[in-house]
């Protein structure tokens, strides 16, 4: 029984939920709802310099992100 | 009555590492597949929740469900905002359930644990420089909270608006083994990248650069179990730091072990020094709860709450 993991992992238990309350309460959900907002320029900046020059017929992103 | 024996000579523990148990195994694996198609249940029609959880997940997948929680981690911090959300959520799984979605949940674990089965000879790595190794994925997560938290700083401010994608997921963007294989391919192949005659004049340097470090981290990991997980992964790293006060633990029964056995040391992927653990629970950030050591040993070894 070693009582300092014990009040480790209470101390996280206790801080984890007040984070995620204060996360909640400061709209960080949202901020995760925006980039897949059916964001085309954003994912396109950010995969084209991967994947080559945005410059083909077919260049089209999917939109799974719009559903 | 248990006495110091040269391992070698051991019959139980030979008779321990041949046992054919591997139930939990079993079980993890179809865990890891359904959590496979979970995570990329787009595909199926499930709709995408806007929520990070604890594991490797590039929010650029084209069907993920959901945000794996560093990417969101750095996303938040780069806005400008102190990421509390991931943070909670990472504190509050790791002491409940510690690395545990690492062994049964994370497709990047999952892609390691495939890789270690090719019967390709392994590296054994020492104690300590296991633990040294470590050292990459803390230098990977503090460098990518530092770079995303510069810019936020500067967005915070209003110095900058916008910005290169870089600039808000440094680890996905320049080094994520993960996001190469599930983003980057996917639409160099839908894009028709390979179709085309000269392969280097039509792809950029990132993407070479990120072929190039996940061939590396492939080759990693199957020389040695569960590398990227061990050394590198700023995921693991962040998770680390709590997981190893877990509620969940394995835990070792000292009166049913046997002197001079080493078998559930050897089962493990991780490496983690379990002879020398606590009898309390492994308290080792390094223990992602596959429950190898206990397949390997169900008489000694167990799952156990440390309340
Ligand atoms: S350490 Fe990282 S890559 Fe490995 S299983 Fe955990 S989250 Fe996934
Ligand atoms: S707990 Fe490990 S060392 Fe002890 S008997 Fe079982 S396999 Fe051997
Ligand atoms: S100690 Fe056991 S449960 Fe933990 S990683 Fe090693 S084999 Fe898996």
């Amino acid at each position: 029984m070693e009582l300092s993991l014990r009040i480790k992992y209470f101390t996280f238990l206790i801080l984890g939920v007040m984070f995620i309350v204060t996360g909640i309460a400061l709209n960080e959900l949202d901020i995760l709802a925006e980039i897949t907002r059916g964001d085309f320029d954003a994912w396109y900046d950010f995969l084209a310099p991967w994947v080559g020059s945005s410059e083909r017929p077919n260049s089209q992103l999917p939109v799974p992100w719009d559903q | 009555m248990a006495t110091k024996s040269n391992p070698e000579n051991n019959p139980l523990k030979e008779w321990l590492s041949t046992l054919p148990n591997k139930r939990i195994r079993t079980l993890r694996l179809v865990s890891q597949l359904t959590f496979f198609f979970l995570f990329n249940g787009v595909i199926f029609g499930l709709s995408r929740i806007q929520f990070p959880i604890p594991v490797v997940l590039p929010p650029g997948a084209p069907y993920a469900t959901a945000w794996g929680g560093f990417s969101a981690l750095q996303y938040i911090l780069a806005v400008g905002q102190f990421p509390f959300l991931v943070l909670g959520v990472f504190f509050l799984t790791g002491a409940i359930f510690g690395k545990l979605t690492c062994g049964w949940a994370c497709p990047v674990g999952f892609w390691q644990d495939l890789l270690s089965w090719l019967p390709i000879s392994k590296i054994k790595v020492s104690r300590p420089t296991n633990r040294d190794l470590q050292d990459f994925s803390g230098f990977f997560l503090w460098g990518s909270i530092i770079v995303a938290g510069f810019f936020g700083i500067q967005r915070f401010n209003g110095q900058l608006t916008g910005g290169d994608f870089w600039t808000f997921m440094p680890f996905d963007a320049i080094i994520d083994p993960a996001g190469t294989m599930f983003v980057t391919y996917f639409y160099a192949l839908l894009w028709g990248v390979f179709d085309t005659d000269s392969l280097l004049d039509t792809v950029g340097n990132l993407f070479l650069w990120k072929t190039f470090i996940l061939a590396i981290f492939t080759y990693i990991s199957i020389k040695v179990p569960r590398a990227y997980c061990r050394w590198f992964c700023p995921t693991g790293a962040l998770l680390g730091y709590v997981s190893s006060n877990s509620i969940l633990t394995i835990k070792r029964d000292p009166t049913k072990c046997v002197d001079g056995c080493d078998a559930c040391e050897k089962a493990c992927p991780t490496g983690v020094p379990i002879t020398d653990e606590s009898t309390d629970g492994i308290a080792n950030n390094l223990c992602i709860l596959c429950g190898n050591c206990v397949d390997a040993c169900p008489d000694a070894m167990s799952f156990g709450f440390r309340f």
